[in-house]
Protein backbone atom coordinates (compact mmCIF):
# COMPACT_ATOMS: atom_id res chain seq x y z
CA UNK A 1 0.00 0.00 0.00
CA UNK A 2 2.88 2.38 0.73
CA UNK A 3 4.06 1.96 -2.87
CA UNK A 4 0.61 2.83 -4.24
CA UNK A 5 0.47 5.95 -2.08
CA UNK A 6 3.91 6.89 -3.41
CA UNK A 7 2.65 6.67 -6.97
CA UNK A 8 -0.33 8.89 -6.28
CA UNK A 9 1.93 11.46 -4.62
CA UNK A 10 4.35 11.42 -7.58
CA UNK A 11 1.44 11.98 -9.97
CA UNK A 12 0.11 14.88 -7.89
CA UNK A 13 3.49 16.55 -7.41
CA UNK A 14 4.37 16.25 -11.08
CA UNK A 15 2.85 19.21 -12.93
CA UNK A 16 1.89 19.75 -16.55
CA UNK A 17 4.77 22.24 -16.86
CA UNK A 18 7.24 19.47 -15.91
CA UNK A 19 6.25 17.22 -18.82
CA UNK A 20 4.94 19.59 -21.52
CA UNK A 21 6.73 20.59 -24.70
CA UNK A 22 7.52 24.30 -24.58
CA UNK A 23 6.44 26.44 -27.50
CA UNK A 24 3.90 25.50 -30.18
CA UNK A 25 4.48 25.29 -33.95
CA UNK A 26 2.25 27.62 -35.95
CA UNK A 27 0.86 27.87 -39.47
CA UNK A 28 -0.84 30.79 -41.25
CA UNK A 29 -4.61 30.41 -41.76
CA UNK A 30 -4.34 30.75 -45.56
CA UNK A 31 -1.83 27.92 -46.13
CA UNK A 32 -3.03 24.67 -47.69
CA UNK A 33 -3.60 21.55 -45.62
CA UNK A 34 -0.98 19.81 -47.78
CA UNK A 35 1.54 22.30 -46.43
CA UNK A 36 0.23 21.71 -42.89
CA UNK A 37 0.73 17.94 -43.37
CA UNK A 38 4.30 18.52 -44.61
CA UNK A 39 5.07 20.73 -41.59
CA UNK A 40 3.65 18.19 -39.14
CA UNK A 41 5.83 15.41 -40.54
CA UNK A 42 8.93 17.63 -40.68
CA UNK A 43 8.46 18.94 -37.11
CA UNK A 44 7.19 15.57 -35.80
CA UNK A 45 4.08 17.15 -34.27
CA UNK A 46 0.41 16.25 -34.55
CA UNK A 47 -1.03 19.75 -33.98
CA UNK A 48 -0.33 23.20 -35.39
CA UNK A 49 -1.61 26.48 -33.96
CA UNK A 50 -3.36 28.46 -36.69
CA UNK A 51 -2.55 32.20 -36.71
CA UNK A 52 -4.11 35.13 -38.58
CA UNK A 53 -2.31 37.90 -40.53
CA UNK A 54 -1.17 39.59 -37.31
CA UNK A 55 0.17 36.32 -35.86
CA UNK A 56 -2.75 36.02 -33.43
CA UNK A 57 -3.90 32.43 -32.64
CA UNK A 58 -7.34 31.72 -34.09
CA UNK A 59 -7.56 27.92 -33.93
CA UNK A 60 -5.77 24.59 -34.17
CA UNK A 61 -5.41 21.98 -36.88
CA UNK A 62 -4.56 18.35 -36.07
CA UNK A 63 -3.25 15.33 -37.95
CA UNK A 64 -6.63 13.68 -37.48
CA UNK A 65 -8.51 16.72 -38.92
CA UNK A 66 -6.39 16.56 -42.09
CA UNK A 67 -6.44 12.79 -42.52
CA UNK A 68 -10.21 12.49 -42.09
CA UNK A 69 -11.16 15.58 -44.08
CA UNK A 70 -9.08 14.79 -47.16
CA UNK A 71 -9.93 11.11 -47.46
CA UNK A 72 -13.59 11.28 -46.49
CA UNK A 73 -14.39 14.22 -48.76
CA UNK A 74 -12.00 13.18 -51.57
CA UNK A 75 -10.63 16.73 -51.77
CA UNK A 76 -7.29 17.80 -53.14
CA UNK A 77 -5.13 18.79 -50.13
CA UNK A 78 -3.62 21.64 -52.11
CA UNK A 79 -7.02 23.28 -52.57
CA UNK A 80 -8.21 23.32 -48.97
CA UNK A 81 -7.13 26.17 -46.68
CA UNK A 82 -6.14 25.44 -43.09
CA UNK A 83 -8.79 27.95 -41.90
CA UNK A 84 -11.54 25.81 -43.44
CA UNK A 85 -10.85 22.72 -41.32
CA UNK A 86 -9.34 24.20 -38.15
CA UNK A 87 -11.06 23.85 -34.77
CA UNK A 88 -11.88 26.96 -32.75
CA UNK A 89 -12.03 28.10 -30.02
CA UNK A 90 -8.86 26.56 -28.61
CA UNK A 91 -9.07 24.67 -25.29
CA UNK A 92 -6.23 25.28 -22.85
CA UNK A 93 -5.23 24.11 -19.38
CA UNK A 94 -3.09 25.69 -16.68
CA UNK A 95 0.56 24.60 -16.43
CA UNK A 96 0.22 23.93 -12.69
CA UNK A 97 -2.40 21.19 -13.10
CA UNK A 98 -1.09 17.82 -11.78
CA UNK A 99 -0.31 14.85 -14.02
CA UNK A 100 -3.16 12.88 -12.39
CA UNK A 101 -5.67 15.67 -13.12
CA UNK A 102 -4.38 15.90 -16.68
CA UNK A 103 -4.87 12.14 -17.14
CA UNK A 104 -8.45 12.43 -15.83
CA UNK A 105 -9.10 15.34 -18.17
CA UNK A 106 -7.76 13.41 -21.19
CA UNK A 107 -10.08 10.54 -20.24
CA UNK A 108 -13.22 12.64 -19.73
CA UNK A 109 -12.81 14.84 -22.80
CA UNK A 110 -11.25 12.20 -25.07
CA UNK A 111 -8.42 14.65 -25.78
CA UNK A 112 -4.98 13.47 -26.92
CA UNK A 113 -3.28 16.82 -26.37
CA UNK A 114 -3.96 20.30 -24.98
CA UNK A 115 -2.42 23.74 -25.22
CA UNK A 116 -0.94 24.96 -21.92
CA UNK A 117 -1.25 28.43 -20.36
CA UNK A 118 0.78 29.95 -17.53
CA UNK A 119 -0.77 31.89 -14.61
CA UNK A 120 -0.71 35.09 -16.69
CA UNK A 121 -2.88 33.48 -19.35
CA UNK A 122 0.00 33.32 -21.85
CA UNK A 123 0.50 30.32 -24.09
CA UNK A 124 3.38 28.28 -22.60
CA UNK A 125 3.40 25.05 -24.59
CA UNK A 126 1.55 21.88 -25.44
CA UNK A 127 1.06 18.62 -23.54
CA UNK A 128 -0.01 15.27 -25.02
CA UNK A 129 -0.50 11.61 -24.16
CA UNK A 130 3.01 11.14 -25.66
CA UNK A 131 4.49 13.44 -22.97
CA UNK A 132 2.59 11.46 -20.34
CA UNK A 133 3.90 8.15 -21.75
CA UNK A 134 7.48 9.50 -21.66
CA UNK A 135 7.03 10.54 -18.02
CA UNK A 136 5.90 7.00 -17.16
CA UNK A 137 8.74 5.47 -19.22
CA UNK A 138 11.26 7.66 -17.37
CA UNK A 139 9.85 6.76 -13.92
CA UNK A 140 8.65 10.31 -13.23
CA UNK A 141 5.18 8.98 -12.46
CA UNK B 1 -5.65 2.79 -52.79
CA UNK B 2 -5.74 0.05 -50.15
CA UNK B 3 -4.73 -0.18 -46.50
CA UNK B 4 -1.94 -2.62 -47.50
CA UNK B 5 -0.32 0.17 -49.57
CA UNK B 6 0.16 2.52 -46.61
CA UNK B 7 0.30 0.25 -43.51
CA UNK B 8 3.36 -0.51 -41.42
CA UNK B 9 4.27 -4.21 -41.53
CA UNK B 10 6.40 -4.02 -38.40
CA UNK B 11 3.93 -4.94 -35.63
CA UNK B 12 5.15 -4.48 -32.05
CA UNK B 13 3.40 -6.69 -29.52
CA UNK B 14 3.16 -7.20 -25.77
CA UNK B 15 1.62 -9.73 -23.38
CA UNK B 16 -1.27 -9.47 -20.92
CA UNK B 17 1.07 -9.79 -17.94
CA UNK B 18 3.57 -7.13 -19.05
CA UNK B 19 3.87 -4.14 -16.71
CA UNK B 20 2.64 -0.72 -17.85
CA UNK B 21 6.03 0.80 -16.98
CA UNK B 22 7.70 -1.66 -19.40
CA UNK B 23 5.23 -1.23 -22.28
CA UNK B 24 5.51 2.57 -21.89
CA UNK B 25 9.28 2.30 -22.35
CA UNK B 26 8.73 0.06 -25.37
CA UNK B 27 6.33 2.53 -27.05
CA UNK B 28 8.61 5.49 -26.27
CA UNK B 29 11.66 3.62 -27.62
CA UNK B 30 10.00 2.95 -30.98
CA UNK B 31 8.06 6.24 -31.09
CA UNK B 32 4.74 4.46 -31.53
CA UNK B 33 1.27 5.01 -30.02
CA UNK B 34 0.04 1.45 -29.69
CA UNK B 35 1.16 -2.15 -29.03
CA UNK B 36 -0.90 -5.17 -30.04
CA UNK B 37 -1.72 -7.37 -27.04
CA UNK B 38 -1.11 -11.03 -27.87
CA UNK B 39 -2.23 -14.10 -25.93
CA UNK B 40 -0.96 -17.50 -27.14
CA UNK B 41 -0.03 -15.97 -30.52
CA UNK B 42 -3.55 -14.55 -30.96
CA UNK B 43 -4.08 -10.75 -31.01
CA UNK B 44 -6.70 -9.96 -28.35
CA UNK B 45 -6.57 -6.17 -28.12
CA UNK B 46 -4.31 -3.12 -28.07
CA UNK B 47 -2.69 -0.93 -25.44
CA UNK B 48 -2.35 2.74 -26.37
CA UNK B 49 -0.79 5.95 -25.05
CA UNK B 50 -4.30 7.06 -24.10
CA UNK B 51 -4.91 3.90 -22.05
CA UNK B 52 -1.74 4.67 -20.05
CA UNK B 53 -2.58 8.39 -19.66
CA UNK B 54 -6.23 7.94 -18.66
CA UNK B 55 -6.56 4.51 -17.01
CA UNK B 56 -3.23 4.46 -15.17
CA UNK B 57 -1.95 8.00 -14.56
CA UNK B 58 -5.44 9.57 -14.52
CA UNK B 59 -6.54 7.12 -11.86
CA UNK B 60 -3.45 7.66 -9.71
CA UNK B 61 -2.16 4.11 -10.18
CA UNK B 62 1.49 3.05 -9.94
CA UNK B 63 2.66 2.04 -13.48
CA UNK B 64 4.93 -0.64 -11.98
CA UNK B 65 1.96 -2.34 -10.29
CA UNK B 66 -0.50 -2.24 -13.20
CA UNK B 67 -0.46 -4.91 -15.89
CA UNK B 68 -1.58 -4.67 -19.49
CA UNK B 69 -4.56 -6.97 -18.73
CA UNK B 70 -5.97 -4.37 -16.28
CA UNK B 71 -6.21 -1.45 -18.72
CA UNK B 72 -5.90 -2.56 -22.36
CA UNK B 73 -8.56 -1.93 -25.02
CA UNK B 74 -10.45 -4.94 -26.40
CA UNK B 75 -11.71 -6.38 -28.70
CA UNK B 76 -9.06 -5.94 -31.36
CA UNK B 77 -9.62 -2.94 -33.73
CA UNK B 78 -9.62 -4.78 -37.02
CA UNK B 79 -9.27 -3.55 -40.60
CA UNK B 80 -8.53 -5.70 -43.66
CA UNK B 81 -5.44 -5.16 -45.81
CA UNK B 82 -7.60 -5.05 -48.95
CA UNK B 83 -9.97 -2.38 -47.55
CA UNK B 84 -9.88 0.98 -49.32
CA UNK B 85 -8.36 3.85 -47.37
CA UNK B 86 -11.72 5.65 -47.65
CA UNK B 87 -13.38 2.84 -45.70
CA UNK B 88 -10.45 2.85 -43.27
CA UNK B 89 -10.72 6.63 -42.66
CA UNK B 90 -14.48 6.30 -42.12
CA UNK B 91 -13.98 3.52 -39.57
CA UNK B 92 -11.33 5.50 -37.69
CA UNK B 93 -13.60 8.54 -37.68
CA UNK B 94 -16.74 6.68 -36.60
CA UNK B 95 -14.95 4.98 -33.70
CA UNK B 96 -12.77 7.98 -32.78
CA UNK B 97 -9.57 5.94 -33.21
CA UNK B 98 -6.09 6.88 -34.44
CA UNK B 99 -4.80 3.38 -35.29
CA UNK B 100 -6.14 -0.05 -36.23
CA UNK B 101 -4.66 -3.55 -36.63
CA UNK B 102 -4.50 -4.93 -40.18
CA UNK B 103 -5.49 -8.53 -41.08
CA UNK B 104 -5.38 -10.46 -44.35
CA UNK B 105 -8.22 -12.55 -45.77
CA UNK B 106 -6.99 -15.59 -43.77
CA UNK B 107 -7.44 -13.59 -40.54
CA UNK B 108 -3.68 -13.38 -40.07
CA UNK B 109 -2.31 -10.15 -38.55
CA UNK B 110 -0.15 -8.42 -41.17
CA UNK B 111 0.35 -4.83 -39.99
CA UNK B 112 -0.85 -1.69 -38.24
CA UNK B 113 -2.17 1.49 -39.83
CA UNK B 114 -3.20 4.93 -38.58
CA UNK B 115 -3.75 8.61 -39.19
CA UNK B 116 0.01 9.23 -39.49
CA UNK B 117 0.12 6.90 -42.52
CA UNK B 118 -2.71 8.90 -44.12
CA UNK B 119 -0.95 12.19 -43.28
CA UNK B 120 2.18 10.94 -45.10
CA UNK B 121 0.08 10.25 -48.15
CA UNK B 122 -1.33 13.80 -48.05
CA UNK B 123 2.09 15.41 -47.48
CA UNK B 124 3.65 13.47 -50.33
CA UNK B 125 0.86 14.55 -52.68
CA UNK B 126 -0.07 10.93 -53.37
CA UNK B 127 -3.71 11.40 -52.53
CA UNK B 128 -5.46 13.71 -54.99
Amino acid sequence: MTEKKGAVIKGIILKVKDIMTKGVKTIAYNKSIKEAAENMLKEKVSLLLVVDGSNKPIGVVTRKDIAFRVIRKSESPEDVMVAVIMSAPVSTINENLSAVELGKFFGEKKYKRLLVENDNGELAGIVSTTDMLKAVANNKI
Amino acid sequence: MRVKDIMSKDVKTCKLDDKISDVSREMTKYGISMLVVVEKDTPVGVITKSDVATRVVGEGKEPNDVKVRDVYSAPIRKIYAMSTIELFANKLHARNLRNMVVFDEDEKMVGVCGTTDILKLVAEGKYV
